[in-house]
């Protein structure tokens, strides 16, 4: 196993005094890291990329001794990559770390619960959710539910959407293995990328479910998308989003190469 | 919630740890430690240090000491009297194997406890570590304590300190918009997170008390640092502050030296 160098400490410090870093912030953390302690920045990109996740290898291979590693998360919004300071353990010791009262873990898991089970858009209404107080032991006031819901967003844990709560990246990150194995008739895979998708299309007459940026990766350029399950093959009835985030960067590499712009934004 | 992985067997870990630096006063003697270790499986014995990790990151993120007894209490168990030992693994491991913090004994408290100091300094490029305005605004007005300390020969009559911030704008008396309740904030907060040490002086009604420096700040921050930062407000030169400049030079071990 590699030996743990300085520069590797500063990363790990940096998740977690943050929790939770998108792919543009990890690489602004590493250069920094390297120029702090001297450690080698490549110029080549490609090159660079490949250091970095050796870099992180080495990290989490330390780490997964005390029971935490990095983990890659993906945004149900857009596809695009998030990265987190995962705790792999759930014991006497964990519980302590919440920055959360007992109370409030409650609430959270009963919002988890109804997004994962009764909601079929993986969302539910902030009213919901002060409605859902009333089924805890402990008695928890409108007003603290709101900061709860306020706290919860600030710290990534959730998305608030025009009063529509979902389950921020961070969540889904911490939490997959959790709602998978708590929640396995009701928890659907993405057809595509296998991993859990609570906000997504789903097909007409059976129960495919993909995540929007998947469905826009999959249907692209098609004319008749069709269910990708096996042996249905249904016509895919949703409007096909154009929500891929590596998709549209590339897309609009290309446009710009081509200079095609204007028709661009025809079509929108 | 996922479930722990399975460990990975060092045997650099042992090595490095057996060559620790770091020490710690012991209540128990050694051989009792040694005894206790030799009860325990090789497994067991990582298994219980790594743990140990675990609960020093997570404990240290309340900034509060963290007790030899609550360790005992929760990692520990039957295995308490192996504490000098576990113990000083787990700091090896946490200053070199994890995250580069170091472990602190608190020598003020009758009770042992120990917390973790970062060993990476945050620098204004860097900013690796993020602060919440609440916590910049407090580390603010520790800095502009321990300067006022510092300043005054290390020690300072609570009802000076009181009077020179209330000069600054900040009234024990009445509530502050940030601070809130400055006094508790002052005498509870900073003392037990170990900025500050609070000494009441005896025989004295109504109680008066002494502040110093508190374990905490010692190691995070020097009397150097401390006196450049006056120097920037003051906008001085160190060497100008006579008797500070010499116990500064003192504190580094190096008495009349030029430096």
């Amino acid at each position: 196993m590699k030996g743990i160098r300085r520069s590797h400490q500063m990363f790990i410090q940096c998740f977690m005094s943050r929790g939770f870093l998108d792919a543009k912030e990890v690489k602004h953390l590493y250069k920094s890291c390297c120029e702090t302690f001297g450690d080698a920045y490549l110029a080549d990109e490609e090159e660079r990329r490949k250091l970095l996740l050796e870099f992180v290898l080495t990290i989490n291979n330390n780490l997964r001794q005390f029971h935490m590693e990095i983990k890659k998360g993906v945004s149900e919004e857009d596809g695009s990559n998030f990265y987190g300071l995962v705790n792999m353990s759930d014991n006497n010791i964990t519980r302590l770390a919440s920055d959360y009262t007992t109370n409030e873990l409650e609430l959270f898991k009963k919002i988890v619960e109804f997004i994962v089970v009764e909601s079929a858009t993986g969302e539910i209404g902030s009213i919901e959710v002060v409605n859902l107080t009333e089924k805890l032991d402990r008695r928890m006031s409108k007003n603290d539910a709101e900061n709860l819901i306020n706290r919860m967003e600030e710290d990534k844990w959730i998305r608030v959407k025009q009063g529509r709560i979902s389950l921020g990246t961070r969540a889904i990150l911490e939490l997959e293995q959790y709602i998978l194995s708590v929640y396995p008739d009701s928890a659907t895979i993405c057809n595509l990328c296998n991993k859990l998708c609570l906000k997504g299309q789903t097909c007409g007459s059976c129960d495919c479910k993909l995540h929007f940026h998947c469905a826009s990766r999959l249907f692209r350029g098609q004319d008749e998308p069709k269910c990708p399950k096996a042996g249905c093959g249904e016509i895919w009835s949703h409007d096909i989003p154009n929500r891929d985030v590596t998709m549209r960067s590339t897309a609009v590499e290309q446009e710009d190469r081509h200079s095609r712009t204007r028709k661009r934004k025809l079509r929108h | 919630m996922p479930k722990a992985k399975p460990r990975r067997q060092e045997a650099d870990d042992d090595a490095s740890s057996a060559a620790s630096q770091t020490s710690f006063s012991q209540t128990q003697s050694n051989t009792q430690a040694e005894r206790a270790m030799a009860g325990m499986e090789p497994a067991e014995q990582e298994r219980r240090t790594n743990d140990l990790v675990q609960y020093l990151l997570i404990m240290d993120q309340r900034k509060v000491p963290i007790k030899k007894l609550d360790i005992n209490k929760q990692v520990l168990k039957e295995h308490s009297k192996a504490f000098p030992i576990i113990m000083r693994s787990a700091s090896d491991k946490l200053s070199k194997v994890s995250v580069g913090l170091k472990v602190i004994e608190m020598q003020d408290n009758k009770q042992k406890s120990y917390i973790l100091v970062n060993e990476i300094e945050q620098t204004s490029e860097s900013q690796h570590l993020r602060w919440s305005d609440e916590e910049k605004s407090k580390m603010g007005l520790v800095m502009v304590i321990l300067s006022l300390v510092f300043m005054n020969g290390n020690t300072m009559k609570d009802s000076l300190l009181w009077h020179t911030l209330k000069k600054m704008g900040v009234d024990h008396e009445h509530q502050h918009e940030v601070f809130g309740d400055v006094k508790k904030l002052v005498m509870t907060e900073f003392v037990r997170q170990g900025y500050l040490e609070c000494i009441k002086q005896p025989n004295s009604d109504p109680p008066a008390f002494d502040f110093k420096w508190g374990q905490r700040s010692k190691q995070e921050t020097t009397k150097r640092k401390v006196l450049q930062f006056v120097c920037k407000v003051y906008e001085k030169e160190p060497q100008q502050w006579t008797s500070q400049w010499q116990d500064l030079l003192q504190s580094e071990g190096t008495p009349n030296g030029n430096a």
